[in-house]
């Protein structure tokens, strides 16, 4: 309201109601309370912000205006505050904040300090979802963050006082993508590295539902190597969404010599003669001989599925998988509605499919040896992921 | 414009929520405030007066007087000299109402807010630079001030609203029971962790009174007692208020010094810039133009503006700022040719000031 009355240019918006009722719809997808609420924000201001640069023309220049992966988002947000888009190759950080008093920009070091996390400028972003407001109070570079902001080693934020901002965003938007990299970051460390084995007792400890503060718990230099591997920032994610993972990567290419992991058992051991007719019946083209066929049993809520894998050779660099999930002994149903989901080991999603309990899901596609991919099943509200590598 | 000299002497009227005894102030020793710049403080009370003016106009339905507007900007003049350059052509007394008016404007955006807040809704809604500065002023020692610290980042964690706030003013109530043990049980895991190896493990009563001291802690702290002009500003305790209120003599004499330093080549810079300015002015479409004489020359809000050219007001905040942004792509090509490159991002801010600044005085000449 007063801020109309005073200045010309002032970046305040009227949040639609519409996008604060899909933010907090999206935002219960988290299973933290924390998350929750960091989620609602987080969302309003991506969306919000997205919607006004558009509307605005915003840039006017060329570069194109990218939003966030959901998948991404959705990952980050369950652990940190903030969030960031790109214009043409600069990244920009938008970060909201609740405070009445807006006198401070925080930004969560992890935004700052992780090479694969920094952004070229950051935007403080005022949602108010009460007035249905959204105020961009102004914005900062890396390298003013680093060198003007203060760095609290309790709380793990960089702080600038809003008076160092600047207020006038078409500033931003006129010079983005015109100065030199020298002139908006500065240098930070490569992050530590992190042993897998390691890496693989952080995400059990850390992705712990009773863990209500994992970025603060272990030494930031561990935290940031975490998270800077999406594989890994992905797994914690599913650990602290109740999302079963194991952790073990299933090595498919290793099945063509015939190694196997006691988990994967030969297709008749655990289907019935009526599933394995089903299995067969549209893989008719290859003969079955050609083709290594294993099936794990996983485990959902009360109820269990067979999750086949065909595969067969295409030549030295393919391989053709055929993924089916199947009722197992003598049950002819599966235990509730399912959806089998394929997903990048970061998260994307490739493909999907979904049956009723009487049907089977199967899923067809081509990669190449070195791959990598992980499979979401999703069954009685319960979700077990099995990652493979090719 | 009348020459304005300490007309106020005592404000009696206004209505401020007095907790000062809550608060515990202990006076540090602070540097002596530089004689120069009380001498500038002197040279902008115009521009204070001015703005207050503006602001006591606007809004006549709110309770502050012209007074209390005078009186809260007139304080506020290091914000003004901390951000003035005058190597972008500049003039301080037509920066300075920019930077106050911003001041002011932002001060009673947070009055209104806080107002409809409840206090456990502010507990969230207070930034950790406030949090820190509050438990200062009210006498909290280091150690302590970290527990109370952390002790709101616990509460911040477990205590979020569980309803979407959406349009409706957020009504956070008072922790339940549950919620008093987890942010309790929070605290005391992490506590050697975040806090010293000696911090005491705290039972729920004792973080509820913590935080409850905090929220009427920050209440106070925002609603200040502003009694009178005797006030002593923070960081400048050896002079009052009124010591920097204008002598007459030594106004006339500073502003001549000011004056002939306005030097040849500054004024060289300031018709270039003119002579650009008003040339990209004329490429404007005739309703930007219109636009940002109403809003510059007559004052006009967006919203006055909005129902006299018959638009929405986003759409008149839009058309603002297409209009300056144009001008502004002028301005900047005008630095850049200069110095053969554009200036870092850190510094770019005072090229938008500029523009602000030679708006204002090319409608009002």
């Amino acid at each position: 309201m007063f801020a109309t009355y005073f200045d010309a240019t002032d970046w305040t918006y009227t949040i639609p109601s519409q996008l604060g009722t899909q933010a907090w719809q999206h935002s219960r997808r988290q299973q933290m309370a924390w998350a929750q609420w960091n989620a609602y924000l987080n969302q309003l201001c991506l969306d919000g912000c997205l919607q006004f640069f558009k509307a605005e023309g915003w840039p006017a220049a060329a570069p194109r205006l990218v939003g966030m992966d959901q998948r991404l988002a959705d990952r980050t947000w369950a652990v940190v505050n903030g969030a960031v888009i790109t214009v043409g190759e600069q990244r920009v950080a938008l970060i909201p904040a609740e405070a009445i008093d807006q006198s401070e920009l925080e930004v969560p070091q992890e935004w700052i300090d992780i090479p694969s996390w920094a952004a070229d400028y950051y935007l403080a972003v005022y949602v108010l979802p009460d007035m249905q407001t959204l105020q961009i109070a102004g914005y900062a570079t890396h390298q003013q963050m680093k060198q003007q902001g203060q760095l609290n080693i309790s709380s793990r934020s960089y702080y600038l006082d809003v008076a160092d901002l600047t207020t006038d965003l078409n500033l931003l938007q006129l010079t983005i993508g015109q100065h030199a990299l020298s002139q908006t970051r500065a240098a930070i460390a490569a992050p530590a590295t992190l042993a897998d084995v390691q890496a693989q007792n952080l995400i059990q400890r850390l992705g712990a539902t009773t863990e209500l503060l994992p970025r603060l718990e272990v030494p930031f230099a561990t935290w940031a190597a975490l998270l800077d591997n999406p594989t890994w920032h992905e797994q914690l994610y599913r650990q602290r969404q109740g999302e079963a993972t194991t952790g073990i990567v299933t090595q498919l290419a290793g099945w063509m010599q015939g190694q196997f992991d006691r988990m994967w058992q030969s297709a008749d051991q655990v289907l019935a003669p009526q599933q394995m007719a089903i299995s067969t019946r549209s893989v008719a083209a290859e003969p079955i001989e050609a083709m290594i066929r294993r099936v794990k049993v996983i485990g959902v809520g009360d109820g269990q599925v067979g999750l086949l894998v065909n595969l067969t050779m295409v030549n030295e660099q393919e391989l053709r998988i055929d993924l089916q999930i199947h009722p197992t002994g003598d049950s002819i149903h599966l235990p509730g509605e399912t959806q089998l989901r394929l997903l990048s080991m970061e998260g994307t999603e490739i493909a999907q499919a979904k049956a009723a309990v009487t049907e089977t899901i199967r899923l067809q596609f081509r990669a190449n040896y070195g791959e990598t991919f992980q499979l979401e099943i999703r069954c009685n509200d319960r979700v077990v992921v099995e990652q493979f590598a090719l | 414009m009348p020459k304005f000299r300490n007309r106020f002497g005592r404000c009696t009227g206004i209505k401020w929520q007095s907790q000062a005894e809550l608060l515990t102030s202990a006076p540090s020793p602070k540097p002596p405030i530089p004689t120069g710049q009380q001498h500038l403080a002197a040279y902008l009370q115009e521009s204070c007066y001015w703005t207050a003016q503006k602001t006591a106009a606007r809004f006549s339905q709110l309770e502050f007087t012209l007074a209390d507007y005078f009186q809260l900007i007139s304080s506020e003049t290091g914000r003004v000299l901390k951000g003035f350059n005058p190597n972008f052509g500049t003039n301080l007394k037509s920066y300075a109402p920019i930077v106050l008016t911003n001041y002011l404007k932002d001060y009673l955006r947070q009055r209104r807010a806080i107002d409809v807040c409840s206090d456990w809704s502010l507990l969230r809604k207070t930034s950790q630079k406030r949090i820190t500065e509050v438990l200062s002023q009210a006498g909290i020692g280091a150690n302590e001030l970290e527990e109370y610290q952390f002790a709101w980042v616990c509460f911040k964690t477990i205590a979020v609203p569980s309803q979407n706030p959406d349009g409706a003013v957020e009504k956070l109530t008072q922790p339940e029971m549950q919620q008093w043990g987890a942010i309790t049980d929070l605290y005391n895991s992490k506590r050697h962790q975040q806090l010293s190896s000696t911090a005491a493990k705290l039972t729920a009563e004792q973080i509820e009174v913590r935080l409850t001291k905090l929220t009427r802690w920050i209440r106070a702290y925002l609603y200040p007692t502003v009694d009178s002009l005797n006030k002593t500003k923070p960081g400048q305790e050896q002079g009052e208020i009124q010591d920097s209120l204008a002598d007459p003599v030594a106004t006339s004499l500073l502003e001549a010094a000011i004056e002939n330093e306005a030097q040849q080549e500054r004024q060289q810079q300031r018709s270039q810039l003119h002579t650009r300015l008003a040339a990209g002015l004329a490429e404007l479409d005739e309703t930007a133009q219109k636009i940002l004489r109403l809003f510059y020359q007559e004052n006009l809000s967006q919203q006055e503006l909005a129902d006299r050219m018959a638009m929405s007001q986003p759409t008149v905040s839009r058309r603002l700022k297409k209009a300056e942004e144009a001008l502004l792509a002028k301005l900047l090509d005008s630095v850049r040719s200069e110095v053969n490159k554009l200036p870092d991002p850190s510094e770019l801010k005072q090229v938008s000031l500029a523009l602000k600044e030679w708006l204002t005085f090319y409608y009002r000449q």
